[in-house]
């Protein structure tokens, strides 16, 4: 008789605690969680989602294995951290869509080109070159100080507020995932892009002779 | 969604690390690894537009960038071999024949 009323508070829990919990979290339609929210109010409700830690965490490595690959004095140290910075590029094709353009990043250019790149360094045998504390100069200020003014206007002329040129493009075209693929990509280079695609043989070929006689020849 | 504008800035700044490696370091080896940091960066913006515009140009233009990179990789190390063997160094400041 007196066990009326529990069923209610138990109700209410419930709906207390789900409403909890989606203020944490919202879903999409197929009802996957989408982002997790933040328990503060909706103004930065969406800077946490999944997409966007993965875009931070992989853009955070490439701008510091690229910063680290130019402050080490061993260059083999800065060949490997390349390497780190091209393969954080490549997942950052992944979140473009562009599975073909990934794919390749890692095979010519993690794989082909930086082996090629260690391997001249270690046929070399170079020694660390001095750290930079030791050999900066006026010169290094200035280039560093033209540079940052490089960049303040690059990121001036993106426009990073609303209402600038790029403001259209804040989410990518839902062509996007079909034009990366293989097939895509493959079929719009032998048809459409045929003719620069056979220009790329003779231009990797002069580059194969120039290579082979450069390397070979002795001059006086 | 991510806005373009986050993959632009990231290429920006990849690339002015390139372009500070380039003018602050004296080693070739090292000078031709921030090239192709550059190169790389600018492949990022080719492919962010590509996907952010729908378009495949952008993809296209990164497959040829990535084959001249390629070319430009034997290249660039023959040479630097070739400087090592008349030099015995890579250090560009001692490497002044075509200087004024």
């Amino acid at each position: 008789m007196n066990a009326m009323p529990k069923p209610v508070i138990r109700e209410d829990a419930a709906r207390a605690a789900e409403e909890f919990f989606h203020r944490f979290v919202t879903y999409d339609e197929q009802g996957y969680i989408r982002m997790i929210t933040s328990c503060y109010p909706s103004h930065i409700g969406e800077i946490l989602s999944s997409e966007l830690i993965v875009f931070i965490v992989l853009a955070a490595v490439a701008a510091i294995s690229g910063f680290l690959m130019i402050t080490r004095t061993n260059p083999v140290n800065s060949a490997l951290f390349l390497i780190l910075n091209f393969i954080a590029l490549a997942g950052l094709y992944l979140t473009l869509n562009a599975q073909f353009v990934a794919i390749i990043q890692i095979l010519v250019y993690a794989g082909a080109i930086m082996v090629l790149v260690l391997f001249v360094i270690m046929l070399l045998n170079l020694q660390d070159e001095a750290p930079l504390r030791e050999t900066i100069s006026k010169s290094h200020y200035a280039s560093l100080l033209f540079s940052l003014l490089a960049l303040a206007l690059i990121v001036q002329v993106i426009g990073w507020k609303s209402g600038a040129a790029l403001d259209t493009m804040r989410e990518q075209s839902p062509l996007a995932v079909q034009i990366g693929t293989v097939e895509h990509i493959g079929n719009t280079l032998f048809t459409q892009y045929v003719f620069p695609f056979e220009l790329t043989s003779i231009l990797l070929l002069a580059a194969m002779i120039g290579a082979v006689v450069l390397a070979k020849k002795r001059f006086p | 969604m991510i806005p373009v504008h986050y993959y632009l800035i990231l290429s920006a700044v990849m690339f002015i690390t390139g372009v500070v490696g380039v003018l602050t370091r004296r080693n070739a080896i090292i000078i031709f690894m921030c090239i192709e940091l550059m190169l790389n960066s600018v492949n990022l913006t080719f492919v962010a537009f590509s996907s952010y515009l729908g378009n495949e140009a952008g993809q296209m233009f990164v497959f040829f960038v990535m084959a001249v990179a390629a070319a430009e990789a034997a290249v660039g190390l023959a040479i630097v071999l070739a400087l090592f063997r008349n030099k015995q160094t890579v250090n560009i400041n001692e490497v002044n024949i075509l200087k004024w």
